[in-house]
C-alpha cells in the first residue's frame, strides 16, 4: 500500500503490539506501587511508614490501613491503565466472541 | 571493600542465613505449586471460574508483598512461620494465572481432535493439556520463584530470619559492607533462581513444541 518503514511503525506495528505493551506496564506500575512501601525503611515516606509503624507498634490496625490504602493504589494505577488501552484501541472495543 | 563483604560472608552466622533464607522460598514455592495447581486443574474447563482465578490473582499481585508480610503478623505472631504462610500466599497467584490461562489457551480443535480418537478426559489432560500448557505453567512458577526469592527478603521484619537479616543489621549498625553482602548474596540468589527454573522450563517444553516454535519463528 506504499506505507514508508516510519508509517508501517506508527500505523501498524505500534497499535498491534499495544496491549502488550500495555501488558508490561501494567506489571510495571504494580510491582513498583508495591515495592514503594520498603522505601519507608530507609526513611523514603509513603504508605509503608504507616507498615512498618504498624510493625513497630504490634498495632495491626495501623498496619491493615497501609495494607489497603498500597493496594488500592495499585489496582486504581492498573485499571487507570486498562481504561487507557482500551480508550488507544477503539477498535477493540467491538465484542469479540 | 570487597574483602570486607567476603568477611562477612566467612562469619559463622551467614550458612544459618542463607539456609533460612533458601527454606523459606523453597518451602513457600512449594506449598504454592501444591495449591495453584489442583485449583487450576479443577476450573480449566470453566469460563467463569478462570475469570475468577485470574481476578483473584491479579488483586493478590496488586498487595504490596510487605503488606502481605506484615499483615501475617497480627495472625501469625512473629518468626518463621509467620513469613511461610505469608510468602505462601504471595507466591500463588503467578503460579495459578499462568496455569489457568496456560490450559484454557490450549487449542480447542486439538482437544477436539483427541476425544475424536478416543482420548478420555484424564487421558486429554495428561497427554494434550498439560504437555502444551508445559511452558507457560513454567513461567509462572518461575516468575513466582524469583519474587518468593526477593520477597523473603522482607521476612526478617517479622522476624522470619534469612538473608534480609543481614541487610537490617548492616543498616542499624551503618555497616554498609554487611548490608551489600546481604544484598549481594539475594540478588546472587535470585539470578540463580531464575537460571536454573528457565533450564527446567526448556527441559519440560515437549519437543514438538519446541519444533513448532521454530518453524512458527
Amino acid at each position: 500500500m506504499g506505507l514508508t518503514d516510519r508509517q508501517i511503525l506508527f500505523r501498524v506495528e505500534l497499535p498491534l503490539a499495544l496491549p502488550i505493551i500495555v501488558a508490561g506496564i501494567r506489571i510495571a506500575t504494580v510491582t513498583i506501587i508495591g515495592i514503594a512501601t520498603i522505601g519507608a525503611y530507609i526513611n523514603g515516606g509513603g504508605l509503608g511508614t504507616l507498615i512498618f509503624d504498624g510493625i513497630g507498634r504490634q498495632f495491626p490496625t495501623m498496619i491493615i490501613a497501609g495494607a489497603v490504602l498500597a493496594t488500592a493504589l495499585a489496582i486504581i494505577a492498573d485499571l487507570l491503565l486498562l481504561a487507557l488501552e482500551r480508550y488507544l484501541r477503539p477498535w477493540a472495543r467491538v465484542r469479540r466472541t | 571493600m570487597l574483602f570486607k563483604i567476603i568477611e562477612v560472608y566467612a562469619r559463622p552466622d551467614f550458612p544459618e542465613k542463607l539456609r533460612q533464607h533458601i527454606v523459606l522460598s523453597l518451602v513457600a514455592l512449594l506449598v504454592a505449586i501444591a495449591i495453584a495447581m489442583p485449583v487450576a486443574l479443577l476450573i480449566r474447563n470453566t469460563r467463569v471460574g478462570a475469570l475468577i482465578a485470574i481476578n483473584i490473582g491479579n488483586v493478590g499481585r496488586a498487595v504490596p508483598s510487605l503488606a502481605i508480610l506484615a499483615l501475617a503478623l497480627p495472625f501469625f505472631g512473629i518468626g518463621f512461620g509467620s513469613a511461610l504462610v505469608a510468602l505462601t500466599a504471595l507466591a500463588i497467584p503467578p503460579i495459578l494465572i499462568n496455569a489457568s490461562t496456560g490450559l484454557r489457551e490450549v487449542d480447542k480443535g486439538v482437544i477436539g481432535a483427541a476425544r475424536g480418537m478416543g482420548l478420555s478426559d484424564g487421558q486429554i489432560l495428561a497427554r494434550i493439556q498439560l504437555p502444551i500448557a508445559a511452558p507457560v505453567i513454567f513461567a509462572g512458577i518461575r516468575t513466582s520463584a524469583v519474587q518468593t526469592v526477593a520477597s523473603a527478603t522482607l521476612a526478617t521484619f517479622i522476624g522470619g530470619g534469612g538473608l534480609g537479616d543481614l541487610i537490617v543489621e548492616g543498616y542499624s549498625r551503618r555497616g554498609p559492607e554487611i548490608l551489600l553482602a546481604g544484598a549481594l548474596a539475594v540478588a546472587i540468589l535470585a539470578i540463580i533462581t531464575e537460571i536454573g527454573f528457565g533450564i527446567l522450563e526448556r527441559a519440560f517444553t515437549p519437543k514438538g513444541l519446541k519444533i513448532a516454535q521454530k518453524r512458527g519463528k
